[in-house]
């Protein structure tokens, strides 16, 4: 008994020495990097632009945005902090954006360093942007406050919502560094005072090679992931339905389908084209029409259900054509042509000769659930 | 103590041995051991994990057989009573620094963990004088005391399984396939680089004799290394999945990187629980091992055990600060494995053939007068 009181007070003694060999963070003494942006500068530099958050109620303005230029992204944090009052710290950051000539070159040791850093997340978001980056963060938007924040809880609000494919940095350093898969990043653009998040980017490993639009991002997603719930507008060809309703006029169909649940299974067919087969079953709800055709009926809802399909089958091959066209796999068909093979020994090198020439049958499923609450 | 049965209010009872197992093999390992495996292995390193927890199970089974023929007996008596006086207090001093090198690693390792995730600028000496303290504290309380901080640990640590779910969200099962691409001697090198792993339950041989009831010892014992196994595939499945390969290959500490995914709303960071509570998973592991490697000391030169403990708290903390790179760590970790290997897997083979002989030689003789 009389031990542990001696032992316990040497350790109370001793602990002020201890205490002081780690160093301290005290929150008013620091500012959080919650978004960073990177552009090309002259020389093969980078231009940083990161926005910090600070603790301070005195402060009228509770961000700062600091512009740096360095030769690597760590340089870039010291560059900041020489320019700032605070200790810069990187452990808030949600959103890493990069410029699209940035990108066009390679990403991967602007992105390894994010995961390297063990004080940053491997949920924070990355994202291209239209333009440079900079003008992004250093914008001053009337209604938004901090644009990190706001950025982040757009992308996250958009993932969420099933409207873009997650694009965390463990995902894309994942797709990277993956034989036979691509990542896919969405791309930010600012215009006016707006911040639009429309388009997707496709790597090429880690260097952009091309666009998809949002519809085009739409089915990508739908193949790609597990997916729950997203909306699409699409036109379907009106001739079906005038052999149902004689009077109807015009040549299209426009109708707004809500994607309630969703299976997409890639097959190999035949490993030596190599082929392969998508089987897509998707369970869909109308959310509007652009005629007043009877919902209620079979034959309606069969041939919405047809139609649906087809256009669908002819987006996904689109899709794959132009994928194919850039050699960028997003969709991971190397990745099962991997599995299911023994001893492919497949090499990056080797699925980018072999994917433009794989042949790819697509067959959707859809079957109409719900049309809301009329009919 | 001479041979004999221990005191009995030092004994405990027969199915705490399943914690004491598990929570010893369970340790610093368990952080970053998937990468040496897959390099090894592929993607059929969960194979390569149950060939190694089956070949644990083996060896269990010899050294309870050993354990058996000599009832009472720890492993320094034992060789002692194979070798003689001289060659088995070698062979003692040889095992005692086999274990205090094994507590070394651990607490190095993870020395090196907090630095890497957590406070990069902390000393070395810093964290080792605070495990050592803990160490010698537990020790100092006695086997009994021993055992209760392997099934506290258990108790407030087996929790973190339940985090795994997060990284299965963003799993592609895919990545297992092909099943059983690799070739056999490539499933073996993976097994073999296990080592370092599934080490622990070696300790077996010095705890035994403390066992109350001895006769219903064996399926505690079998149960706690079922659970490692079942636990450390369990992980490396989730791992491949997870991870594409090559960026597994850049993981070092695979475990910790799995725990980056995890988020609540009330807490983002999860990885910086997870890695203080491994504080609590590698204590028992340094506990057993200070205890079984000062306990050797009392034997070879009938010392206190109580000093061998501070001297060998603080060559901890000494040898600990000596490593001070990530490869000086790694090369530290690849010899100790390598060395383990024929220690804990290989030499209880020869033990129990020694142990036959002696008992045949002696039965010789008996009958001989």
């Amino acid at each position: 008994m009389r031990k542990s009181v001696i032992v316990l007070s040497i350790i109370v003694l001793l602990l002020p020495i201890w205490t002081g060999c780690v160093q301290k963070r005290i929150l008013e003494e620091l500012g959080l990097v919650v978004v960073v942006g990177y552009d090309p500068a002259e020389k093969d530099r980078i231009k940083g632009t990161a926005l910090l958050h600070q603790i301070d109620p005195a402060a009228k303005e509770k961000v700062q945005v600091v512009v740096t230029n360095a030769n690597t992204s760590k340089g870039l944090r010291n560059a900041q902090n020489r320019e700032v009052s605070k200790r810069v710290v990187s452990g808030q950051l949600r959103v890493a954006i990069y410029n699209e000539k940035l990108a066009r070159n390679g990403i991967i040791t602007l992105a390894d360093t994010l995961s390297r850093d063990s004080v940053i997340s491997d949920t924070i978001f990355l994202t291209v942007s239209r333009g440079s980056a900079d003008n992004i963060i250093t914008h001053r938007f009337p209604e938004i406050s901090n644009i990190g924040t706001y950025l982040y809880k757009m992308i996250r609000q958009n993932i969420q919502g099933e409207q873009i494919s997650s694009c965390t940095l463990h995902e894309f350093i994942h797709d990277v560094y993956s034989v036979g898969k691509d990542p896919v990043l969405p791309v930010i653009e600012r215009i006016g005072d707006q911040i639009l998040l429309n388009h997707t980017v496709l790597f090429r490993n880690d260097k952009m090679v091309g666009e998809l639009s949002a519809d085009e991002a739409f089915v990508l997603k739908l193949i790609r992931d597990r997916y729950k719930a997203g909306s699409l507008e699409i036109s379907l060809d009106a001739e079906p339905f005038r052999q149902l309703k004689p009077s109807f006029q015009g040549n299209k169909v426009d109708i707004v389908i809500e994607n309630i649940s969703s299976s997409s299974q890639i097959k190999l067919v035949d490993p030596s084209i190599p082929s392969f087969s998508i089987h897509i079953k998707m369970n869909v709800r109308i959310q509007e029409v652009s005629t007043d055709l009877k919902l209620g009926e079979k034959k309606v809802i069969r041939a919405f259900e047809s139609e649906i399909s087809k256009e669908f089958v002819r987006r996904i091959q689109k899709l794959i054509a132009k994928t194919q066209a850039v050699q960028s796999d997003p969709i991971g068909f190397g990745e099962v042509y991997h599995a299911k093979v023994r001893h492919s020994n497949l090499t990056d090198e080797k699925w980018r000769e072999m994917y433009p020439n794989a042949k790819v049958h697509v067959d959707v499923k859809t079957i109409m659930v719900r049309s809301g609450v009329v009919e | 103590m001479k041979s004999g049965n221990p005191p009995k209010r030092l004994m405990f009872s027969s199915f705490l041995l399943f914690f004491v197992i598990f929570e010893n093999q369970v340790g610093v390992g368990l952080a970053g051991f998937q990468r040496v495996i897959f390099e090894r292995a592929g993607h059929d390193a969960w194979v390569s994990i149950c060939m190694a927890g089956v070949w644990a199970h083996i060896t269990v089974w010899i050294m309870l057989r050993t354990l058996r023929l000599n009832p009472n007996k720890d492993l320094y008596e034992i060789h002692k009573d194979l070798y003689g006086r001289f060659f088995g207090g070698l062979i003692n001093a040889l095992y005692m620094l086999y274990m205090l090198a094994a507590a070394i690693v651990i607490s190095r390792n993870y020395v090196e963990l907090v630095q890497t995730w957590i406070f990069p600028e902390i000393p070395t000496w810093l964290l080792s004088t605070f495990l050592a303290m803990l160490i010698t504290y537990g020790v100092l309380g006695g086997i009994r005391i021993v055992v209760g901080i392997c099934f506290m640990s258990f108790i407030m640590t087996i929790w973190l399984i339940i985090v795994l779910y997060f990284p299965i969200r963003y799993a592609e099962w895919l990545h297992l396939a092909p099943v059983m691409e690799a070739s056999i001697s490539e499933l073996g090198q993976g097994m073999l680089k296990m080592s370092l792993t599934i080490i622990g339950f070696e300790i077996l041989m010095f705890v035994y004799p403390f066992v109350r009831n001895k006769e219903r010892a064996s399926l505690p014992i079998h149960m706690g290394l079922l659970a490692t196994t079942v636990l450390y595939v369990v992980i490396m499945v989730i791992t491949i999945v997870y991870f594409s390969p090559d960026q597994l290959l850049r993981t070092v500490w695979a475990t910790f990187s799995l725990f980056k995914i995890v988020i609540f709303p009330f807490l983002e960071r999860f990885e910086y629980v997870a890695i203080s509570l491994w504080m609590l998973i590698i204590l028992p592991n340094l506990m057993m091992y200070m205890w079984a490697a000062s306990k050797g000391i009392k034997r070879i030169f009938s010392w206190k055990q109580k000093y061998a403990l501070y001297a060998f708290a603080f060559m901890l903390i000494v040898v600990s600060s000596l490593f001070k790179t990530r490869l000086q760590i790694n090369t530290m970790n690849d010899n100790f494995g390598k060395v383990s290997l024929y220690i804990v897997f290989g030499y209880p083979w020869i033990l129990y053939a020694a142990v036959l002989i002696k008992q045949r030689f002696r039965r010789e003789k008996g009958v001989m007068s």
